[in-house]
């Protein structure tokens, strides 16, 4: 009898390695499902297509990554209408004429002088379109409620990881009151992650100060060891969770922009994605499905980034900057040896009842692993009343267990 | 027991199965999203690697055979009932595979009942968030501290050694107490912690005799665990106040009051072996932390220490066996991701010193398994090394994890552990890793007990959520 048991304990185990391949190809399928979210921005005619057999034709309007991918991946941009519909909130105009001309860059790439709305709303250098998309408008607080990275392997195989992510801005504060800041902290932000199992309740607090040369702090709560842990921020160009995206690939560039050293390439049209709705991506193969994704011809801010660390994994990232909502569009992005390593795509969306832009999805190919990690968004909530007591090391543990 | 165990097997093989034949999504929420249901299927299965050398733990074990095959079950819910209420459990049954395969007839029943089967609500507790006051009733872990791989603030919940003595995570031995606790955000910076577990006390579980990991000295059954009354004067107090300093220097002071879990021979008459037990007197453990990002040098640093007043030792020159010391215990560490030609990635480097010393002057007693030759002051001093990476393209759908963990005891004795982890999807991880130890050339020290029993195993996880 006892060693009957014995052989069905084997069992088990040898049907754990069966059951992992099963359920792993149910999240794809999972994914694949017909998308519903075909909203009113799909619903007009496309312009024209970029493929293959006409990419040398509109090579000087694409991203670098775009036109890779379009060459390597068998992928198409559908470029419908360019349509500008995005507007902040009327005190962040406001306050963007109120405080014109008073912040400045200091020699260290720090922000001074800085109070509310945009910052330099005539940028002359990249270091001020970079501060432009650190400070646009995006609510006094905000939560994406559920904040999902699905790593598609080069065979195809997905992997999921499930977070959510809550930011509390103590700068340029419009609606909800100012935070007593005598740390002089820009923001504080959380991401928890809920799965898979391993990793569900595991979540990063952050503080960023306003000085420039000042690093984050930053803790964890690792609910393996059941304990707060604070960590190092030396090293954000790291990868996290096997997915694509490094700490500092969050939200287009989560990096502190004093990091950098900033170049400005210019003004151009470019082929972007924008007004990008999809909350139910498929894919075709290794790549989103192309009919998923409205591109649009428009002009965008062009601006070099070389971080200063020296072991910092990219060797220079090119951003492409809205200048409407001053969101990233999208980034090239090489490794040290001068290669072009990644391409990050941003689903930015209108969010006409909050007046931000939302990412509804952001999309890292890694062009050289020929693999890609995409990163969709299913809410964000703005200007919910987040305290600073919903951004302490004790809230990360009561979060989990 | 035996009966409550086979009960919790047979769910424990029914669960498992119905898991690993699921085909489709592996969601468990219910109620509307409120109730959410995860946890694991693994088994460990671990290796003699060396031919006994005579003397303590396990000798029946030769090289080459299994001493280790445990397989689990566990099961998490969390149920949120709005999101300042919510209930958490954690129940987890165990079938160690090794009393069968190497016949129950080399073990004692008593062992066999207590190691072979376990079927245990480890934690069940609720949540309450009430401003700024959190609460959390009910059985479970508490975790002090900044140290890895060794204990020191870590002393709320003793640890169950039984069935890997303490090669395994912390948090997968911790036995679960039943208690309140409170944290008051003062400020945003600025916490009090309250911990009171007011009637029981568990002591730290070793193995039995015949076993692999057996405790040095331990009877048939292991060591006699000593009933406690459930009465409040049995509980355990203590409270933790934290701050940060400035804008990044983490500290917190603690003072915790309790039965030690490690257990003592206590002789009322020494003369007559059977009235001699083995007791936890009370201890009073007064500490503090503190952690720092120190950005030019790109490492954190951290650091705990801990004094205990009337530890309590075994010491046969004195009456009644016991002696009391105050003894006082500091760790002082250091992480650092560093990028190292081995890998585009970062790997983690980690370091830690620990020492811990006898305060009061009292030559005759040797503690701390003997570290100390005769005639030495008794102090422990231990370092601890870990380098860690990992690999997210080598394999596609893999990320490879490999490590090595050394804890190096400075008379000349220690413990290396050389891992690799292998992370398939979205469910499945496997490790496998070797344990290896050496001891000191006087057979003193801590790790020398284990000199020749050095393993190698595998350990399989898959979970679902």
């Amino acid at each position: 009898m006892k060693r009957l048991l014995y052989l069905l304990i084997s069992s088990v185990v040898v049907l754990m390695f069966v059951g992992s391949f099963c359920t792993a190809y149910a999240d794809e399928l999972e994914s694949q499902k017909d998308a519903t979210f075909q909203k009113s921005y799909l619903k007009g005619a496309i312009k024209y297509k970029v493929d293959k057999s006409n990419l040398n034709k509109y090579k000087d309007k694409l991203t670098l990554g775009l036109a890779e991918i379009i060459r390597t991946w068998d992928y198409t941009a559908n470029v419908y209408e360019t349509i500008h519909d995005y507007t902040p909130i009327q005190e962040y105009i406001d306050s963007t004429e109120k405080y014109k001309g008073s912040a400045r860059v200091n020699k260290k790439g720090g922000l001074e002088n800085y109070t509310a709305g945009l910052p330099f709303p005539d940028p002359k250098t990249g270091i001020e379109v970079m501060y432009n998309y650190e400070y646009k408008y995006s609510g006094d607080d905000f939560w994406w409620t559920t904040f999902q990275f699905n790593s598609i392997s080069a065979t195809g195989k997905i992997k999921v990881i499930k977070s959510n992510y809550k930011r509390l801005a103590y700068q340029g504060r419009l609606t909800l009151g100012t935070i007593p800041n005598p740390d002089k902290v820009e923001l504080k932000e959380i991401l928890a992650f809920t799965y898979p199992e391993d990793i569900a309740g595991l979540a990063l607090l952050t503080v960023r100060y306003q000085d420039g040369t000042k690093a984050d702090d930053a803790w964890m709560y690792i609910p393996t060891i059941r304990r707060i842990r604070r960590i190092s921020t030396a090293q954000r160009s790291d990868t996290f969770g096997g997915t694509d995206y490094t700490w500092d690939d969050a939200r287009g560039l989560s990096g502190k922009i004093a990091g950098y050293n900033w170049t400005m390439i210019g003004k151009k049209e470019m082929i972007v994605p924008y007004h990008a709705l999809s909350n139910d991506y498929r894919f075709k193969g290794k790549t989103p499905h192309p009919d998923d994704i409205r591109y649009e011809l428009r002009e965008v801010w062009i601006v070099d980034g070389v971080n200063k660390e020296r072991d910092y994994s990219y060797g220079k990232i090119r951003f492409y900057i809205d200048p409407d909502s001053w969101a990233i569009c999208a980034s090239d992005h090489w490794d040290r040896r001068g290669t072009l390593w990644k391409y990050n795509e941003v689903g930015l969306v209108v969010d006409k009842k909050d007046h931000v832009m939302f990412q509804y999805y952001q999309n890292m190919f890694d062009l050289i692993a020929k693999r890609s990690t995409l990163s969709t968004k299913t809410a964000l909530k703005t200007n919910l009343g987040l305290k600073e007591t919903d951004f302490t090391t004790t809230k990360l543990q009561s979060q989990s267990r | 027991m035996k009966e409550r165990g086979g009960i919790g097997f047979g769910f424990f093989v029914l669960t498992a199965l119905s898991f690993c034949f699921t085909g489709s999504s592996l969601a468990y929420t219910l109620m509307d999203g409120n109730f959410e249901l995860k946890g694991f299927v693994r088994n460990i299965t671990a290796v003699r690697t060396e031919n006994p050398k005579g003397g303590l733990g396990g000798d029946q074990f030769k090289s080459g055979e299994v001493e280790l095959s445990k397989s689990f079950l566990q099961a998490e819910g969390t149920y949120t009932i709005k999101p300042t209420l919510k209930v958490y459990g954690r129940w987890r049954g165990a079938y160690d595979a090794v009393f069968d395969i190497k016949g129950e007839e080399k073990f004692s029943q008593a062992v066999i009942d207590d190691q072979r089967l376990e079927n245990e609500v480890q934690e069940l507790y609720v949540d309450i968030q009430q401003g700024s006051l959190f609460l959390r009733l009910g059985k479970q872990q508490v975790v002090w501290g900044e140290s890895d791989g060794l204990r020191l603030a870590d002393i709320i919940n003793p640890l169950d050694f039984r069935w890997h003595y303490f090669l395994e995570d912390w948090q997968d031995i911790r036995q679960g107490l039943p208690m309140i606790r409170a944290i008051y955000g003062v400020t945003a910076k600025t916490d009090l912690e309250f911990v009171w577990a007011p009637v029981s006390f568990k002591p730290a579980k070793f193995a039995g005799a015949g076993t692999y990991w057996e405790f040095p000295g331990a009877g048939v059954g292991g060591i006699p665990e000593k009933k406690y009354d459930t009465n409040i004067r049995n509980g355990s107090v203590g409270g933790k106040i934290k701050t940060t300093l400035g804008t990044g220097f983490d500290v917190s002071l603690y003072d915790y009051y309790h039965r030690f879990e490690s257990p003592t021979l206590s002789a009322p008459n020494p003369i007559d072996p059977t009235t001699w037990e083995f007791v936890h007197p009370f201890v009073n453990s007064i500490g503090g932390t503190f952690n720092v990002f120190v950005n030019p040098v790109k490492t954190v640093f951290r650091g705990e220490a801990v004094y205990n007043k009337d530890e309590p030792h075994t010491d046969f020159t004195k009456p009644e066996f016991i002696s009391k010391k105050n003894t006082f215990s500091f760790m002082l560490g250091a992480d650092r991701p560093t990028r190292l030609p081995i890998n585009s990635e970062s790997s983690l480097l980690s370091f830690q010193v620990f020492q811990k010393m006898v305060l009061s002057e009292d030559p005759t007693t040797v503690m701390f398994g003997d570290s100390a030759a005769p005639g030495e002051k008794d102090t422990q001093t231990m370092i601890t090394g870990l380098i860690m990476t990992s690999y997210n393209y080598l394999i596609p759908s893999v990320i490879l994890t490999p490590s090595v963990f050394v804890v190096y005891d400075v008379i000349g004795a220690g413990w290396a552990r050389p891992m690799v982890n292998l992370k398939y999807g979205d469910n499945l991880s496997v490790s496998l890793a070797y344990n290896k130890f050496w001891g000191h050339k006087d057979g003193r020290g801590f790790f020398d007990p284990f000199s020749d029993r050095s393993e190698a195993y595998l350990d399989v996880k898959y979970s679902f959520q």
